[in-house]
């Protein structure tokens, strides 16, 4: 058929027209692409293990102590193994890190401790030599570690000969048996090494839920039978295990921990979720806006073509003829706009990717295949069709006979078109407002979460990184901590350092400690449970080194440290609720478990965002570096140990030279780590709400700019074809002014009337952003008032400015007889 | 002797398009002295749109002075010309010119809301201005709801609702039937008699009769009185 051809050339006739269609449909699907590319990448591809539908992770519930999601433990672990009837296989692993010695520097490197039932439950396979087998997770069993492509690309140039091996991990000698493919994943973890969890069963206590567990379904088993199999499990645990010392097995009755086994997915994906669909439905609304954009420009063409429309129903082309030959054009302007999206979405993709939150899972598997391109092609002839038929229901049918007759034009231009135009352009405004005030909500949560205290000041002037102290390297505890005090010693000697201290867990890094902590002065009921808090283990001048308050009391010596005094510091929120005020906290007395020590409180701190900027800062209690009576062990020192340093210095190159010389003057092999500044670990806590906003503002931006365009286009269009009123107003001694204004006028009646639309759509979709925002209500009225003052202003500038081509039209208009 | 409304005096126009001039008018002397009834004839093209042009201050002479009322308005700035063209000058058109979306009502106000009169005074001259073209009863009718003859009372109206200094007409009875365009003579007759002074153009010889006085234009030139019938067989 020679149509497509026919309407090609005609296209290509109104180049202007035609570009400007295909650009605008291009930025629409584009948009759309690219974000679906990265929910079907992230959100629906299977997990790439065979059978993925069979994988869950294991989980449970514990609603006796407030928790939804509570992990795994050795000993839920081994019953599991032992009784279950629904897995295939099962398995526990933890993503932690180790030091690598040897010949070459140190290098600390990220590890996946898993039990052997892990690698199985993936069904993975090595590329060299072998995985783990039962045999590696026995105690006692020869130490092991399997190696991943890229480790070993870099480490072992690829040499095959590297099974065998032996490499110093955490100073211990461990043997290299495998390889693992450079294909292989595990959930989001980025691991360097492997090694094998060694526990011994006879040791093995209740509690301690620090392991994450993973399964394999046997064949044709649901959810609910492997839960229900959980459950059946679960008294079996406290028969098995013992209570840590101290505690009796009833107190775990207590916590009513719960079966909770779920696809394994959302191990990887977390709430990831929720952002991605905002994202989807935001850009699904910039794409409609094009799409309102292009109808018009559509009509505005159709309206053009009406006389040969009209001639040509004359000449005997039926109405559904004349349908095929608009829809064709529309649809070849689709699909071309949407070729051209799917290159911007090629690039749109990768700026994403570049741009993505550390949290974005999956992100290296982020790529365009045949679904996003068929995505691409649908959505883009779907839009095609969709504006199309708004010229044909105003063009064809019984309309088209009118056409002729109206050809004589004895009073301005008829009103209907205008209806359809701007009832387009209403709704594109109100699109545009809903987005608009989706970027208000984020930039308010923004700029609300940078307004609260985060634990410290000028993180930009804090360095920090890691060390980690082996017992294979360094074995007595007290040993860790004098060399660790050494350490800070040196450091402070280094030019423009005004503090150094360190931490077990610094902020915000995900490293944290949670146990139940007892006051002295609080009763529990029997079977009572107190509240879990979060313990640190800090250096003096931890707090004054971040910025942050001392409230009452003092800080800690190193005098406390060295003597093992029983003392520590605890935050602000947790003073208020079980004293009322930081003073009144001063002398009270708390302890971990009924074994340990009291130890007395000697300061109150300011409270710390340590789960995030955005995230309800948790009650922390803050230990000495050394102690002892803890986890029922004589003595205990921070051998993971985050160093923080304050300087103007902090980024730089040279600094960090002699830092690494502080650190290595005291021992040669222990690797720096996680090296950053405190205000890069801030950015990161923020990636998630600053990518959002990112996105959600390119969105906003896109839509009004399309608004702009059209409210522009459709004034910008009635000032051309108004030429005779204008004529004839001007006549009647209307001013410059004054025809400006009547058409401005115009634009911003459209802009209200969309403006008011948008207010009511906002309100409703703005919940579906609540879980994204931070101490802003979605409907809170400064935005709202605030985004509806922006449009309406924006939509008054883009009505003013085509409305002065009114000074282009002479009143002599109004003397041209028709 | 009663004052002059309009005096030209040497009044000339030319057209530049694409490097071709057009002599529109040429030399151009005309007095409209007020309460006058006058009409100008003369074929198609010889320029009498572009002398109406220059009288309504829709377009300005390439020479000659233009005295307005005792003002030279010759030389004026946009916004100035519309302020007078608002206040001094009510136009009639051939194609009527109402604005289909506006009322009767609207139609017949919107030049005195260009001069910013208060709400009751605008209401009062609409209303006194479509009774005297029988008219009051469709206010609130749109254009494309009357028949021409009526849509052009509404714009004679319009024209003499601001109480201007001189009507001018472009060929009134252009786009009308006979009956029709008799109508709308006879009450451009009235309202002279009444006392406003009109300019006409019209080519028709039955209606230049209605006029005190007719200038016959040949070619952008006056033809001199007495030698007008050479003109009108052209
Ligand atoms: N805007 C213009 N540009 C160029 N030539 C014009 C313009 N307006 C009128 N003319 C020319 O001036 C002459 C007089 O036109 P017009 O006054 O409209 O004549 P009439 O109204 O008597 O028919 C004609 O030759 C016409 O082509
Ligand atoms: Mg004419």
């Amino acid at each position: 058929m020679g149509t497509a051809k026919l309407t090609i050339r005609s296209l290509l006739r109104a180049p202007v027209f035609t570009a400007v269609v295909i650009l605008t449909i291009a930025l629409g699907v584009g948009a759309n692409t690219a974000i679906f590319t990265v929910i079907e990448s992230v959100l629906l591809k299977p997990l790439p293990y065979p059978k993925p539908e069979e994988l869950v992770g294991v989980w449970h519930t514990a609603p006796g102590i407030a928790l939804k999601d509570l992990n795994q433990s050795a000993a839920n672990h081994f019953t599991y193994l032992d009784e279950n009837r629904t897995f295939q296989e099962i398995g526990v692993w933890a993503q932690l890190s180790a030091s690598v010695t040897g010949k070459a520097d140190p290098e600390q490197v990220r590890t996946l401790n898993v039990s052997h039932g892990t690698l199985a439950a993936i069904q993975a396979r090595p590329l060299l030599g072998r995985v783990f087998t039962e045999h590696d997770d026995q105690p006692g069993s020869p130490r092991t570690v399997v190696l991943t492509y890229g480790y070993w690309q870099r480490r072992f140039g690829g040499e095959r000969s590297v099974i065998g091996r032996r490499i110093l991990v955490d100073g211990a000698a461990r043997e290299v048996i495998g390889v693992l493919p450079e294909a292989f994943r595990f959930l989001d973890s980025k691991p360097q090494i492997l090694v094998p969890f060694q526990f011994d069963r006879g040791k093995v206590l209740l509690g301690s839920f620090s392991q994450m567990g993973v399964a394999r379904l046997k064949p044709g088993v649901t959810l609910e039978q492997a839960n229900a199999d959980v459950a059946r499990m679960l008294p079996m645990v406290l028969e098995k295990f013992p209570a840590p010392p101290g505690f009796n097995a009833k107190l775990f009755e207590t916590a009513r921990i719960g079966p909770n086994v779920r696809p394994l997915e959302k191990d990887l994906l977390g709430d990831v979720g929720g952002v991605l669909w905002v994202l989807m439905g935001t850009v699904g609304l910039v794409l409609l806006i094009a799409c309102a954009n292009v109808a018009n420009l559509l009509l505005v063409r159709a309206e053009a073509r009406q006389r040969e429309l009209a001639v040509r129903a004359a000449l005997g082309a039926g109405a559904q003829r004349i349908a095929k030959d608009l829809l064709t054009e529309s649809v070849i302007l689709g699909v071309a706009g949407g070729t051209l999206g799917l290159g911007l979405a090629y690039a749109g993709v990768k700026a994403l990717v570049w741009l993505a939150p550390a949290g974005l899972p999956r992100i290296d598997e982020i790529s365009i295949d045949v679904p996003v391109i068929l995505f691409a092609f649908a959505i883009s002839t779907l839009c095609g069709i969709l504006f199309g038929l708004i010229p044909v229901w105003r063009y064809t049918g019984r309309r088209m006979d009118g056409a002729l007759r109206l050809g004589s034009r004895s009073f301005s231009q008829g009103r209907e078109r205008h209806r359809v135009q701007s009832a387009l352009v209403v709704i594109q405004v109100a699109m545009a407002l809903v987005l608009v005030v989706g970027s208000g909500l984020m930039l308010r949560t923004f700029w609300a979460i940078q307004q609260v205290p985060p634990g410290f000041t000028q993180p930009e002037h804090v360095q920090t990184l890691r060390v980690s102290f082996p017992e294979a390297e360094v074995k007595e505890n007290e040993r860790v901590t004098r060399m660790q005090e050494q350490m800070l010693q040196n450091l402070l000697r280094i030019p423009g350092v005004t503090a150094a201290s360190l931490s077990s867990s610094l902020t915000m890094s995900g490293y944290t400690n949670n146990d139940l902590v007892f006051a002295e002065d609080h009763t529990y009921a029997l079977n009572e449970l107190p509240p879990i808090r979060r313990f640190k283990f800090i250096s003096p001048g931890y707090f004054s080194t971040l910025g942050r308050k001392l409230l009452a009391g003092r800080d800690m010596t190193w005098t406390d440290v060295y003597n093992r005094s029983p003392v520590g510091l605890i935050s602000e929120n947790f003073a208020r609720e079980y004293w009322g005020s930081p003073q009144s906290a001063i002398g009270k007395r708390i302890r971990e478990g009924p074994k340990d020590a009291w130890r007395e409180i000697i300061g109150v701190v300011g409270d710390e965002r340590d789960d995030g900027a955005n995230k309800k800062a948790p009650a922390v209690v803050y230990w000495p570096l050394f102690l002892d009576k803890i986890f029922g062990q004589t003595d205990y020192a921070a051998r993971g140990a985050s160093f923080a340093i304050r300087t103007d210095r902090a980024g730089t190159e040279g600094l960090l030279k002699e830092i690494q010389q502080a650190i290595w003057s005291v021992n040669r092999n222990l690797p720096l780590a996680e090296v950053s500044t405190l205000e890069e670990i801030y950015d990161k806590s923020m990636a998630r709400v600053s990518f959002t906003l990112v996105m959600l503002g390119i969105a906003g931006a896109m839509a009004l700019l399309l608004g702009v365009v059209g409210i522009y286009g459709v004034i910008s269009y009635s000032v051309t074809q108004s030429k005779r009123e204008i004529g004839i107003r001007s006549a009647l001694g209307a001013t410059q002014g004054q025809l400006v204004s009547m058409f401005v006028r115009r634009g911003l009646k459209l802009a209200a009337a969309g403006a008011a639309l948008g207010l009511v759509a906002a309100a409703i979709a703005s919940r579906f952003m609540e879980s994204l925002l931070f101490e802003v209500q979605p409907l809170d009225p400064l935005t709202y008032a605030g985004v509806a003052g922006i449009v309406v202003g924006i939509a008054a500038l883009a009505s003013y400015v085509p409305s002065r081509q009114v000074s282009g039209t002479s009143p002599l208009e109004a003397l041209r007889a028709e | 002797m009663t004052e002059s409304v309009i005096q030209l005096q040497s009044v000339s126009k030319i057209f530049v398009t694409d490097e071709v001039e057009t002599h529109a008018l040429s030399n151009i002397h005309l007095d409209i002295r007020k309460g006058e009834y006058v009409s100008i004839s003369g074929p198609s093209g010889c320029g009498k749109s572009t002398l109406l042009a220059i009288l309504g201050l829709l377009d300005s002479p390439s020479e000659g002075t233009y005295v307005l009322n005792g003002h030279a308005v010759h030389g004026l700035k946009t916004g100035e010309r519309a302020r007078i063209r608002n206040r001094e000058i009510g136009f009639i058109f051939q194609a009527f010119n109402l604005i289909g979306d506006l009322t009767v009502y609207e139609n017949v106000e919107l030049p005195l809301t260009y001069r910013g009169m208060p709400g009751d005074e605008r209401k009062r001259r609409v209303s006194e201005a479509l009774e005297r073209v029988d008219m009051a009863h469709r206010i609130k009718h749109f254009p494309a709801q009357l028949s021409g003859g009526q849509q052009q009372r509404v714009a004679v109206a319009r024209a003499l609702a601001g109480n201007p200094a001189i009507m001018l007409a472009d060929e009134p009875t252009g786009n009308l039937d006979s009956a029709n365009g008799e109508q709308v003579m006879d009450l451009l007759k009235e309202l002279h008699k009444a006392g406003a002074t009109i300019c006409m153009v019209t080519h028709d010889p039955r209606y230049a009769g209605f006029a005190d006085r007719t200038v016959h234009l040949f070619d952008g030139k006056l033809v001199p009185e007495g030698s007008h019938g050479n003109a009108q067989t052209a």
